[in-house]
């Protein structure tokens, strides 16, 4: 048999990422994402005196037109503040409280869901209760009031989203602790000795890792949709530039006939989400391949 | 059957209460007192004796577990007492506000869902070919745009620049209809792009199913293996999808009722926390309890409608 | 001598893969007469049911394609038919016998329902005709109670019950040719014998010709007429089954036939073929079955074996029989 050397010898996440790189709109996107992180990360420093031309009233210098000023290459706004300097620190925000609410929920969700799933009887009753609690309230109610009674900062929303987010997470992740209880390397490890915490995190978390991964990014997607609402509420970070921030802001400039706000702030959202959505689904596709349209169970068996 | 319903309507009682609970710790327990009270009170009658006065009225001098259990208490039997900023009956409040909410709700929301199922079907019927692409493409986008965006953008050019819609407003009875086009329209806008993306996934999956192969070697045309085989074997998990939505189509729907000015419950909820509002928090939290349990459970007696494998035990 | 019923010329079927181009059907050709039984067998994935599926263009495409070839029915060629003129030979002219008769039917359909709709295509009955028919179908494919079963729903059936649903809408509108992929593969060996004597009568019946798909040669002995091997999407050998049985030509037939266990002789050893199938993306230059072939010389590695005559009605693609393997 000839041996078809590209394939032979890749480890399955090999695979994928081999599946990934020849996925051009994947691709790009990804290069996109990796550009707003970068720049989430420069919005959080100073440079080029960024933070002052995002937060320094100028009122002399109100609703400059975007593309007329060197100085203010989208404008400025209702106080004369840099719009693009505004969307670049929004940037910041945004991103960093979606990873942090997804840094957080993930241990919520994978812990919940490894007891209830692995340990089964009452610590899988009493999760079990929880998740359905969780679920039966609207998430965004438990935010809005948590954000009210403990203030409006970073971490609050942050966690806020985490609190209300882990359940479908751990779902999933107890669906498959549940299936791999039976599995043989599971029973295997069981019989060489090995403890339930070293069977979970060495065992069933890694074969669960690419579902986290593409559901972090989609929820990802998620907060900062979600961060739109809470602003608009008026509930969203406090005194900063966040893409919410600045479209709740724009509402008001809207009926004069100012734009630079609502444009800067949902054209870099869009941009981020797009390419962010459309990088989900290649990574999900490349991870799975299973899932992706292709018709190969057809004809078979 | 019956006794079936009237079991599942008894997981009403431990979900309430829970869901009593983690606003009981939220405000209660974490808010603390004080906070609570001075943010219930309006601006010039914050004064020590109001204080009192409140503190008394609502029990909140009595241990936590007491008042917790009066929370429960009053949410078990329909007992709200007097919204604090409305000066109303609670419950006549809620009577008011659900319907309209229900009247925006409920036309959007089963019009975007048999408007994604068609654009899914046609989808996966030309799968892999250029309308199926563009259907993908503009789904990506309508989940990539801001609801608010969206909303502004609506109201700003269809409504205030083109005259098409009223700008915003409400008035009762069939007249509503009037102020209810352009929002619903909205709510097509804003959910349309997910829903067409999953129920493409759903019926993608199923179609590469061997009964699929089996109806098309029996000579079944095509549009009717997607509408007489497929699509039912999908409505399992589209119901599923569908149905469980339905009870947060309530809060989804607070961003358009602020905006256009509609009195349905997200406003009144959103008022609510923003108030301290205690009464009617409740009494919306028990609402939006009661609505998701009654449609987890129609979710069940449906499936067992549609999947004569499923029985109900 | 009559026009054949089927004929497959040359039929080449692939299908695109991430791995490369999978050639699944590489230049088949047979011909089935009227009332014939034809036997395809081989290992699993040299391409039988691709080979069943091209003929009545069941096949994804994409990924799958026709990359050459002819498919002749009643002198008709298929390749060339529309969407719409296939449809109507399907289930009325040619009819399939899956082998999952698990996932075959539609779960959320009942019995009669679903052979209700192959005569609501294909015939002119009226709704209480229909019905009538169907107890009728389901009667003759040996499913007691008849009336009372066209109202269950497929998971209330066992596999063998499923599968002579299965049969039943397939001979419901008196197909010319039948197609059946490996008909008893998923069912208990008990079952098999039922279900295959019960595919047989069925076929005598109406009177249609018959693809059968196994991969057990012992069904082919028992059922067909003639015999068609396969091999990584060739066909190795053809003849009329008691020629094949007699005097296997091809190694791989003869490895096939020993792997077969003998019924009362428990001695003799049961002989598997060595090696693995070829991956269909990237074949051998020669014949494909030249590494497992213990007779294999350098010219079997070198050049495709043609199928050459061995006696009259008996085919075979080897050197061995067209100048030696040297
Ligand atoms: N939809 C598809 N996409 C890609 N490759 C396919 C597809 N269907 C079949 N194949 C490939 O075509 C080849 C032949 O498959 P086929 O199903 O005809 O085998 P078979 O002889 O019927 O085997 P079995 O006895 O297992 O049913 C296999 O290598 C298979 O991987
Ligand atoms: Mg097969």
């Amino acid at each position: 048999m000839v041996a078809d050397n590209k394939t032979v010898g890749a480890s399955p996440f090999q695979l994928s990422m081999r599946r990934l790189r020849r996925d051009k709109l994947g691709m790009a996107s990804f290069v996109i994402v990796l550009l707003f992180t970068l720049t989430a990360v420069i919005g959080n420093f100073n440079v080029f005196g960024l933070h002052d031309a995002a937060n320094s009233y100028n009122l002399e210098n109100r609703y400059v037109k975007a593309l007329s000023s060197w100085s203010h290459p989208l404008g400025t706004d209702n106080f004369g503040r840099d719009v693009l300097a505004r969307a670049v620190m929004s940037t910041r925000i945004s991103l960093f409280l979606g990873a942090a609410a997804g840094l957080f929920m993930l241990p919520i969700a994978i812990l919940a869901g490894a007891l209830s799933g692995y340990y089964g009887r009452w610590a899988d009753s009493i999760i079990l209760y929880v998740m359905s609690v969780i679920v039966a309230i609207p998430g965004l109610l438990i935010i809005m009031s948590l954000v009210q009674v403990l203030g409006r900062t970073f971490f609050i929303i942050a966690l806020a989203f985490a609190i209300t987010g882990w359940v479908g997470l751990a779902r999933v992740v107890r669906g498959s602790f549940i299936q791999s209880r039976e599995y043989e390397y599971v029973l295997a490890a069981r019989c060489l000795g090995a403890g339930s915490f070293r069977i979970i995190f060495r065992h069933i978390l890694p074969n669960l890792s690419h579902f986290i991964i593409v559901r972090f990014v989609l929820n990802f997607a998620a907060i900062i949709k979600s961060e739109v609402l809470l602003a608009f509420l008026g509930l969203s970070v406090l005194g900063v530039p966040s893409w919410g921030n600045m479209i709740d802001e724009s509402k008001q400039e809207l009926t004069a006939g100012h734009w630079q706000n609502l444009i800067a702030a949902s054209l870099f959202m869009f941009t981020f989400l797009a390419a962010l959505n459309i990088f989900g689904d290649s990574l999900r596709d490349a991870l799975d391949p299973k899932l992706k349209n292709s018709s190969r169970k057809a004809g078979h068996k | 059957m019956l006794s079936y319903i009237i079991r599942r309507m008894l997981h009403v009682v431990p979900i309430v209460l829970g869901a009593a609970l983690v606003f009981f710790i939220i405000f209660n327990v974490i808010g603390g007192q004080e906070k609570y009270i001075y943010n219930m009170l309006p601006q010039k009658s914050r004064t020590p004796e109001q204080f009192e006065l409140i503190r008394e009225r609502y029990g909140l001098d009595k241990p936590l577990i007491v008042q917790y259990l009066e929370m429960v208490k009053s949410m078990l039997t329909f007992d709200f007492g007097r919204s604090e900023t409305r000066k109303l009956p609670v419950n006549l409040l809620i009577k008011r506000h659900v319907p309209v909410s229900a009247a925006l709700t409920f036309p959007a929301f089963t019009l975007e869902i048999f408007t994604a199922l068609g654009l899914a079907a046609l989808a996966v019927s030309r799968r892999g070919q250029r309308l199926d692409k563009l259907l993908t493409l503009l789904s990506v986008v309508g989940m990539s745009i801001s609801m608010l965006v969206l909303i502004m953008l609506g109201q700003q050019f269809l409504a205030y620049r083109l005259g098409l819609f009223p700008i915003s407003g409400w008035e009762r009875g069939i007249g509503a209809v009037r102020y209810l086009l352009l929002p619903w329209l909205l709510w097509v806008l804003v959910t349309i792009g997910y829903d067409v993306r999953f129920f493409r996934t759903v019926l993608l999956e199923e179609i590469h199913k061997d009964y699929v192969r089996t109806a098309k070697a029996k000579g079944v045309r095509s549009r009717d293996i997607m509408f007489r085989h497929v699509m039912r074997n999908a409505l399992i998990p589209i119901l599923t999808y569908v149905v469980i939505q339905i009870p947060f189509l309530l809060t989804g729907t607070l961003l358009l009722e602020r905006f256009f000015g509609i009195p349905g419950i997200g406003d009144l909820m959103v008022n609510a926390i923003s108030s301290y509002d205690f009464p009617v928090l409740k009494a919306a939290v028990l609402v939006f309890t009661l609505f998701f349990i009654a449609f987890t459970l129609l979710t069940d007696i449906l499936y067992a409608l549609v999947d004569p494998r499923v029985r109900l035990r | 001598m009559k026009q054949p019923l089927l004929e497959v010329k040359n039929l080449q079927t692939s299908f695109r893969t991430e791995e490369g181009l999978v050639r699944a059907v590489d230049g088949v050709s047979f011909s089935l007469r009227q009332g014939e039984v034809l036997g395809l067998a081989g290992e699993s994935g040299c391409g039988k049911s691709v080979t069943a599926y091209s003929i009545s263009r069941l096949l994804p495409m994409p990924p799958g394609q026709f990359d050459g070839g002819e498919i002749l029915y009643k002198g008709r060629d298929i390749l060339g038919l529309k969407e719409e003129e296939m449809r109507r030979i399907r289930g009325r002219e040619i009819a399939v016998v899956f082998q999952e008769p698990m996932s075959a039917l539609n779960p959320v359909a009942s019995v009669s329902a679903q052979i209700e709709e192959a005569l609501a295509i294909h015939t002119s009955l009226g709704k209480a005709e229909r019905k009538e028919r169907v107890v009728h179908l389901l009667a003759r494919v040996g499913i007691p109670d008849p009336a009372q079963r066209a109202l269950c729903y497929p998971h209330e059936l066992s596999g063998g019950m499923r599968q002579r649903v299965m049969i039943a809408m397939a001979v419901s509108c008196d197909p010319s040719l039948l197609i059946a992929d490996e008909p008893t593969t998923a069912l208990d060996v008990t079952i098999q014998a039922q279900i295959l004597k019960l595919i047989q009568d069925m076929k005598n019946e109406t009177g249609s010709a018959m693809l059968l798909i196994t991969h057990d040669l012992a069904v082919i002995a028992e059922t067909a007429d003639r015999a068609a091997i396969m091999y990584a999407g060739k066909l190795v050998e053809t003849a009329a089954v008691k020629n094949l049985f007699a005097e296997p030509a091809h190694p791989y037939t003869r490895g096939l036939l020993n792997s077969i266990p003998v019924l009362g002789s428990p001695g003799r050893k049961l002989k598997s073929i060595p090696g693995r199938v070829p991956n269909l993306i990237d074949l051998p230059g020669g014949c494909a079955f030249a590494n497992r072939c213990e007779l294999a010389g350098s010219r079997c590695r070198n050049e495709m074996p043609r199928m050459v005559n061995k006696d009259e009605g008996h085919q075979v693609r080897c050197h061995l029989h067209d100048g030696g393997v040297k």
